[in-house]
């Protein structure tokens, strides 16, 4: 995926042009149904009206059975597609990847990865000096780093704000 | 988000000893855990007739002992299965199989108007002295009930029975569970609820008054006529103050559990009898007017809601004192 990031960037032109057409973020965001907090960073590159995105992100989520308190959660990974719109003051996004669970469950050990899939609909920016905030008030997101005879699937239901350069 | 923690906090799935949450300690799991030591349940005669362990089946098994508290607790001399059937079973009273964030659905079953003696407490009809003795009674029979079907599930050698059961993290997980032991665990959460779900002795061998649960949703609520209201302070096993309790509801389960494995092979069940007899006897002629025979309960009660306002107290002290200190470096 990434080599693929790289031929097309190459492929599109010289090195200002180059500079213009990515973008980087990190964001920072929770979710109050399977509990849950994330922050990430992510990569795009403009390619036409679509930009391809790279994503990485890490989302602990929060025990209310246990008094386990804080979980490391899963580590997710994901490429994906942004479209903006509206002078670019709005984007949807969707990614699909691959979520990594990172501590020992009632089922599963740690390392046990699976699918990773999260839809945007909405995501607001707004433009401050040389960056960009981004404001997403409810997107979803499934992490199943599971899905053998019982599977592990939280669908989060997030709220993220964001900084894009 | 302050108004979802007192949502949270306020509708504890248990209403009785608490099962493990992010709020409340695993206290029936835990009682239960230790009555299991020092018993022999054996399934072996029937084991022939049911599917091998599954490998989930032991991480199950392993996860629960796992989060059982902070102070080790050996694992029992029971296998994975009867240590997954005891502990889903003595939960099940509390939440059936929804998720602890279902709050509705937890309410409900908290204030089933039928439900009340699968934790100890009075119904709507247990009215005045003599409510003591057939909520008692009520619970008694649902115990017995509850026991009997567990015999006869042995005796059948009954298949395994999958209980729909929320595992954190995992939708609709089914675990199998033997139903003898099923059964009798949910006898065991009404015989430890009898423990906290009531006013004893000094020696907590016999109960005094027996609580309501329903009566704090009643406006009409009158303690001498519906009884002194259940107290969260007493569902806390982790509390000194409760030491006492827990060690006999450890121990009469204990002693349940023994009798019931004997009327299991026997068929007599007067031991099991003698086990309830012994431990849910009611000391007569206890009213709010003698402080129901000079239970010490109520002091455990008055003395840690004082320690409770106390710490209330301190805190608002202190953040008054903050709040003056940052307007005081304000003006200057």
């Amino acid at each position: 995926m990434l080599s693929a990031v790289v031929w097309l960037a190459l492929a599109a032109g010289g090195p200002e042009n180059l500079a213009s057409r990515f973008h980087g973020e990190v964001d920072v965001g929770g979710s109050l149904i399977d509990p849950s907090m994330h922050v990430g960073a992510e990569v795009g590159f403009a390619l036409g009206m679509p930009r391809l995105l790279l994503r990485a992100e890490w989302n602990p989520w929060f025990s209310l059975q246990t008094r386990d308190g804080l979980q490391p959660g899963v580590f997710n990974v994901g490429a994906g597609l942004e479209l903006r719109f509206f002078d670019e003051r709005l984007a949807s996004v969707f990614l699909v990847g691959t979520s990594v669970l990172l501590f020992k469950s009632a089922f599963d050990e740690p390392g046990h990865a699976g699918l990773f899939l999260s839809i945007q609909p909405a995501v607001l920016r707004f433009p401050v000096g040389t960056f960009h905030l981004r404001f997403s008030p409810l997107s979803m997101a499934i992490l199943a780093p599971s899905l053998e005879a019982i599977p592990l699937i939280s669908a989060q239901f997030r709220t993220t704000v964001g900084f894009e350069l | 988000m302050r108004a979802l923690a007192w949502v949270l906090l306020l509708s504890q799935p248990a209403h009785a000893f608490s099962i493990g949450s992010a709020f409340a300690d695993p206290c029936h799991e835990r009682i239960t855990v230790e009555a299991l030591r020092d018993t022999s349940f054996d399934f072996s005669d029937t084991d022939a007739q049911r599917p091998l362990k599954s490998e989930a089946e032991l991480r199950l098994a392993g996860w629960f002992l796992e989060r059982l508290g902070e102070a080790a607790i050996a694992p029992p001399p029971v296998d994975e299965r009867v240590l997954n059937s005891f502990l889903v079973g003595v939960r099940r009273p509390d939440v059936e199989g929804w998720a602890l964030r279902d709050l509705a659905s937890i309410r409900s079953l908290q204030l089933d108007l039928d439900g009340q003696s699968a934790h100890f407490l009075r119904a709507q009809r247990d009215e005045g002295t003599e409510g003591n003795a057939s909520a008692i009674a009520e619970s008694r029979a649902y115990m017995l009930a509850l026991i009997d079907s567990s015999r006869l599930s042995w005796v059948v050698g009954a298949d395994l029975l999958n209980v729909p059961t929320w595992v954190e993290h995992y939708a609709d997980v089914n675990v199998p569970v033997i139903e003898a032991a099923y059964l009798l665990a949910q006898a065991l959460h009404a015989l430890q609820d009898s423990f906290s779900h009531t006013y004893r002795t000094e020696d907590v061998r016999r109960i005094n008054v027996v609580m309501t649960y329903l009566g704090a949703f009643n406006p009409d609520w009158v303690e001498r006529t519906h009884g002194p209201q259940h107290s969260v302070v007493l569902d806390r096993c982790e509390l000194p103050e409760n030491a006492a309790a827990v060690a006999a509801a450890t121990q009469a389960s204990h002693e349940l559990m023994v009798a019931v494995e004997q009327y299991w092979r026997s068929g007599n069940r007067t031991e099991v009898d003698a086990v309830l007899d012994r431990w849910l006897s009611l000391t007569p002629d206890c009213n709010v007017d003698n402080g129901y025979c000079a239970s010490p309960t109520p002091r455990i009660i008055e003395n840690e809601k004082a320690r409770g306002c106390s710490a209330s107290a301190g805190a608002f002290v202190l953040l008054g004192a903050l709040l003056l200190i940052s307007r005081r470096r304000r003006f200057h």
